[in-house]
């Protein structure tokens, strides 16, 4: 009796806490939302610059269902897939073959560190000379950052494989291959997962920057075609479904990261910390 | 089936800063076939190193080691190791831990030795459970069935008990021994404990410190299953002590 009693209580504080702490979490933001919102209405900010939160929110509905919205996110999204997808299994392969092999290290290592040091950004004048203005270029422009994030930590990853399951595996007379599949990918796979979502956040930033600079679609190009031509709503609205679209395909990769390293035991596992 | 070891080591030296520095001297041990040795000596006295020349990962020494008729010279799978730590694959499940060491030409007998050992380890409820969510004595459980599930000549056991509190290492060596008892596998263990020395092995081999060479040979025929508490028992452990410390 006493326990139920006491179950009960700690279920009611618990939901009290979880009020509070959705409370807490909205504080910053909502703050935020309506200073914003009261500046522009008072006329802190001329309004052909900046666009209110209600503005900012109607503009985005119509826009979402006159279906210009899906129209940009769907080509920026093409471009950043495409570029994100090339780049990372690139860079896993070429990290693999030099972290696991020392002939491949000696090949291809030398090459790709001297090229990774040079900022994405500045490839964009050679590749728009080499592919022109279209798909190519930027889609080629982001993989080349996803490559050289996946291809650093892949091969990182694979270096620090256990050495004491590599000689397990040496043991059981494994065959390199099996070598390779059972133990050296598998210890990479935080690594590169992790690296994964660093990857994506820089192709997002890639993306925008390739559509701001030569573009007629995509969000980058709404964004600054907005601003060109005074329309603070519709910039905004940009910059929003382009952070709502990088959260989204973040905590995807989160979820891909939760299931493929599922076998850890970390200090997130600890609960209530 | 299980085949009779024999250790005939002259020497064998390692290269530590520049120098040479003598790891193993004269070391002449014979497992006849089916028998447990245990292998007592101070830490640091190159036990281990012993262990990686039988398991053929290192074959820089003066002497010869054969198991059945055939010399050792590179890893193999007629040898099935325990280590002091688990070492078992973290992405795997319990069951694949084991399976991983069957090759994959091998018998399909084979696969339905794991249902056997993963039952008489107790472990087959824990089949699809990953290494994370095993105690220390599970894990190392998982370990020995997994040396054992390709029915190997030999066992080398290096210390596999000597992470685990003392209740659980009682528990885990009469374990070890109806495991050895059904699968009658000859079996070489090093260990720094010379009551599990006494409760397990057939016959004890003392070595001294550094370069190891034989310091006592004891013979143990005490009926299975031991008494920690007899009289002859607790006498042979003095003497082993004596020969150990002295």
């Amino acid at each position: 009796m006493d326990q139920t009693i006491d179950q009960t209580r700690r279920a009611n504080s618990n939901s009290n806490g979880v009020l509070r702490k959705t409370l807490q979490r909205l504080v910053v933001p909502v703050t935020l939302l309506v200073t914003w919102e009261l500046s522009v209405r008072w006329g802190l900010f001329p309004p052909a610059l900046i666009a209110s939160p209600s503005q900012v929110l109607t503009k985005f509905f119509t826009m979402l269902f006159g279906l210009q919205l899906i129209e940009h996110a769907a080509i920026s999204l093409m471009r950043l897939l495409s570029g994100f997808i090339l780049g990372t299994v690139l860079g896993i392969f070429l990290g693999t073959v030099v972290g696991a092999s020392r002939l491949g290290a000696r090949l291809f290592e030398p090459s790709v560190l001297s090229l990774i040091p040079i900022p994405p950004i500045a490839w964009i004048p050679l590749l728009i000379i080499l592919f022109g203005i279209g798909d190519a270029s930027k889609i080629l422009l982001i993989s080349i950052g996803s490559f050289c994030t996946l291809f650093i930590h892949t091969a990182y990853g694979i270096r620090s494989a256990d050495k004491n399951l590599v000689e397990v595996a040496n043991v059981l007379g494994k065959s390199r291959s099996s070598r390779l599949w059972h133990i050296l990918l598998p210890s990479a796979i935080p690594n590169i997962l992790s690296s994964m979502r660093v990857a994506m956040a820089l192709s997002w930033t890639l993306l925008i920057a390739s559509e701001v600079i030569a573009s007629s679609k995509g969000l980058g190009w709404l964004i600054w075609d907005s601003r060109n031509f005074s329309r603070p709503d519709d910039m905004i609205v940009g910059m929003v479904a382009v952070g709502i679209l990088g959260k989204l395909t973040d905590t995807l990769l989160i979820k891909l990261e939760r299931y493929l390293t599922r076998w850890r035991s970390t200090y997130q596992d600890i609960p209530n910390v | 089936m299980s085949k009779p070891l024999q250790i005939d080591i002259r020497r064998k030296s390692f290269h530590l800063n520049g120098k040479p520095r003598q790891i193993l001297g004269d070391i002449r041990i014979d497992v006849r076939a089916g028998e447990l040795v245990a292998l007592l000596g101070p830490s640091g006295c190159g036990k281990t190193t012993l262990l990686r020349s039988i398991l053929g990962l290192d074959n820089d020494y003066q002497g010869i080691i054969r198991l059945g008729e055939e010399p050792i010279n590179g890893p193999g799978l007629d040898r099935g190791v325990v280590f002091q730590e688990p070492r078992l694959i973290p992405w795997m499940t319990v069951r694949k831990n084991v399976e991983f060491a069957i090759p994959e030409d091998a018998d399909r007998e084979l696969v339905s030795h794991i249902n056997d050992l993963l039952e008489i380890t107790g472990l087959a409820d824990f089949s699809y459970a990953y290494p994370k969510q095993l105690s220390g004595g599970m894990a190392q459980r998982v370990a020995l069935a997994r040396a054992l599930v390709n029915v190997p000549d030999l066992l080398l056991l290096d210390e596999p008990f000597g992470a685990l509190d003392s209740h659980t290492r009682m528990a885990m060596q009469e374990e070890l021994l109806r495991v050895l008892e059904r699968e009658g596998t000859t079996t070489l263990m090093v260990t720094h404990d010379v009551d599990e020395a006494v409760f397990l092995s057939d016959e004890i081999v003392v070595l001294t410190q550094q370069p190891a060479r034989i310091r006592a040979k004891f013979r143990v025929n005490l009926d299975y299953p031991r008494d920690r508490t007899h009289a002859a028992f607790t006498h042979l452990r003095n003497e082993v002590l004596k020969a150990f410390y002295g």
